[in-house]
């Protein structure tokens, strides 16, 4: 197959993204579950029977949903409510909310008023991270959440299942992990947009064709160091606009790291599928890096994430916030601080479909562009 | 060398023409729609105004908004061109704000010029030359005037709207309520000087800090703007309106 054909399956489902989802749910009728983002395990839900698929709200055009939240809301929760309002969720069965500030709890009371033929579910991850109890809080929700997808689908509770689910996805994110040392040891062929390209779509299909696709990719195209690209740090929830990746392509930007929760950030741990199930993805979860809306001890969270930029030898780091995003605004000006404290290059981004322009996206990663360079 | 810097703005397009990186030549033309026209005539504008014919002219860069209109192989960011401006100007500098029609934009430089750090104002015309020509416009004034009345005042009023249009409106309510000009001029030039100076502090102000752009003609602007930033020297060159010009055409000289 040729490189460039590899790359269409992922392209297809980018520009259609409910493509899988319709063909599980067609001939069999099969139950379509979204999910938010961050840290919904999509395993729980494939393992219920479902088809888990991510929605992000943020590059949505807003326009119905003003009716119903204040127009300060966040655009990832507005986008999301206004998809459902104007029947682009059609296909979609059922809805988990992570619960991981405000404006996502508010999002899932709405949800229910608005969408009662569309159930949806709160998952109520622990915020306070570092307290003893968070573990087996979070464990009883992953169970809480199994319930309720086993009972929407109709299908028993099987750990051995579930187990089977974690091996699949296991086996997919190990293969997302390795795209994206490919990226950053041959970059020119698995550059930003297919990289962008793979995750998104993943979130998107059958893991089990996923996989399938991915092993046709060119793994063995040559390391090439390429010392014009600038590998620069990826912080924030989603990537929005879908643009960015392009652009970034064109101005000769890589990624040293992307820890968005849309990026490698959700397949960063590495687990191995034996032992309780609900455990494993627990321990996964806490081991992930904490999203901005978890409570963290401050000064560690800030020295942690600068160290992890280091470490990443990136030359800069972009923070991608939702317009609105309170948690983010809140969290942002303490990374900032640190990063300018150690003489590194940052760029915050402040990004939604409400005020969105191409034009004034790229003047600002040009101008960023040549700001890099310079030694960390 | 003769080189050329040519900025297409959203209001106007500026050209600068310099010989061994001195200005010799500038033209202003508005853009409009028609931004390759605009970018034409003014370039040939300055080139005759210096009675030099294309041929002579080494390299010429382009800079602003509608860059993309600009025929030339050397384009660089609007950044870049108010940092290298800012450093020709006054090399002592190490901030520069520069407010066009249509944004406002601050950087932090070194003593090369070059961009360690820089700002953006959202997608608003509130904190934009824009937002002073609709304010001119509502208190049935000029720019011109509006910015010599504001320094007469001594009466600061607060304006509170966040937006062009409710701004409009507030000073309507203002002229209604009997408050001279003279203050709501000044009110309007506090409420965009406050809001550049809070973008500014985003990436740190330094002592000098050079202002370019239309706005930097305004001197009721320049008074507000010095209030907010008390202890810092705000500097504008003659020909502040052309400064990403200016920076262009000396980005053009770096070229071989």
């Amino acid at each position: 197959m040729e490189s460039v054909e590899a790359w269409k399956p992922f392209e297809n489902i980018e520009n259609n993204q409910w493509q899988e989802a319709e063909k599980f749910n067609m001939p069999k009728g099969g139950l379509v579950i979204g999910h938010l983002l961050p840290d919904v395990p999509e395993e729980i839900i494939h393992a219920a029977g479902a088809f888990p698929i991510a929605i992000e709200g943020a590059s949505s055009p807003i326009s119905l949903s003003a009716a119903h939240i204040p127009a300060y809301t966040c655009s990832h929760v507005m986008g999301t409510l206004d998809l459902g309002l104007s029947g682009k969720l059609d296909k979609m069965d059922a809805l988990v909310i992570p619960y991981v500030c405000d404006s996502t709890r508010n999002l899932s009371h709405l949800w229910k008023q608005l969408f009662p033929g569309k159930p949806s579910e709160l998952l109520r991850i622990p915020k306070r991270l570092q307290f003893g109890g968070a573990r087996e809080y979070l464990i009883n929700e992953y169970q809480r959440l199994y319930k309720w997808a086993c009972d929407l689908s109709g299908n028993e509770q099987d750990p051995a299942r579930l187990i089977d689910s974690i091996k699949l996805y296991e086996k997919s994110r190990s293969l997302l992990r390795k795209a994206f040392e490919k990226h950053q040891s041959s970059p020119e062929v698995w550059n930003v947009s297919r990289l962008r390209s793979l995750f998104n779509s993943a979130m998107r299909s059958d893991r089990s064709k996923h996989i399938e696709w991915m092993a046709a990719l060119p793994w063995d195209s040559p390391d090439v160091t390429n010392p014009s690209l600038e590998p620069v740090y990826i912080k924030g929830k989603v990537w929005d606009p879908p643009q960015l990746a392009e652009i970034m392509d064109q101005l000769g930007i890589s990624l040293a790291e992307d820890e968005t929760a849309a990026g490698r950030r959700s397949v960063m741990v590495e687990i191995e599928a034996n032992g309780d199930p609900f455990e494993m993805l627990a321990d996964r979860s806490l081991a992930t890096i904490p999203y901005t809306g978890y409570h963290v001890e401050p000064t560690g969270l800030v020295n942690d994430f600068v160290q992890r930029v280091k470490d990443s030898k990136a030359s800069g780091v972009i923070i991608l916030n939702p317009k609105f995003c309170e948690a983010a605004a809140f969290d942002t000006p303490d990374f900032v601080n640190a990063l300018n404290k150690e003489s590194i290059p940052n760029l915050v981004l402040e990004t939604s479909a409400r005020s969105f322009s191409i034009g004034q996206l790229r003047l600002r990663l040009e101008a960023f562009r040549e700001m890099l360079g310079m030694e960390l | 060398m003769i080189t050329a810097g040519i900025d297409c703005g959203a209001k106007n397009t500026k050209t600068v023409v310099m010989k061994d990186k001195q200005i010799i030549s500038y033209a202003l033309i508005p853009t409009g729609f028609d931004q390759s026209g605009a970018v034409s005539k003014s370039l040939d504008e300055a080139l005759n105004r210096a009675q030099i014919s294309m041929d002579k002219v080494w390299q010429i860069c382009g800079t602003g908004s509608g860059a993309k209109s600009i025929g030339v192989d050397i384009k660089i960011n609007d950044i870049k061109a108010i940092a290298t401006a800012a450093n020709y100007f006054f090399q002592t500098a190490r901030t520069v704000i520069d407010v066009g029609a249509e944004e406002a934009r601050a950087a932090s430089i070194d003593e090369t010029g070059l961009v360690i750090d820089f700002a953006i104002n959202e997608k608003c015309a509130a904190g934009t030359g824009a937002f002073v020509e609709a304010m001119a416009r509502a208190l049935e004034t000029s720019i011109e005037e509006m910015g010599e009345l504001s320094l007469l005042s001594y009466n600061p009023i607060p304006m509170n709207a966040q937006c062009t249009i409710f701004a409009e409106s507030e000073v309507v309510g203002l002229i209604h309520s009997k408050v001279k000009k003279m203050d709501i001029s000044r009110a309007i030039h506090d409420a965009i000087a406050s809001r550049i100076v809070g973008m500014v502090r985003r990436i740190g102000v330094h002592d000098d800090i050079v202002v370019l752009g239309g706005m930097a003609l305004n001197r009721g602007f320049l008074s507000s703007l010095s209030r907010e930033l008390p202890n810092h020297n705000i500097l504008t060159p003659r020909l502040s309106e052309y400064g990403a010009a200016v920076g262009s055409a000396i980005h053009a000289t770096r070229q071989n």
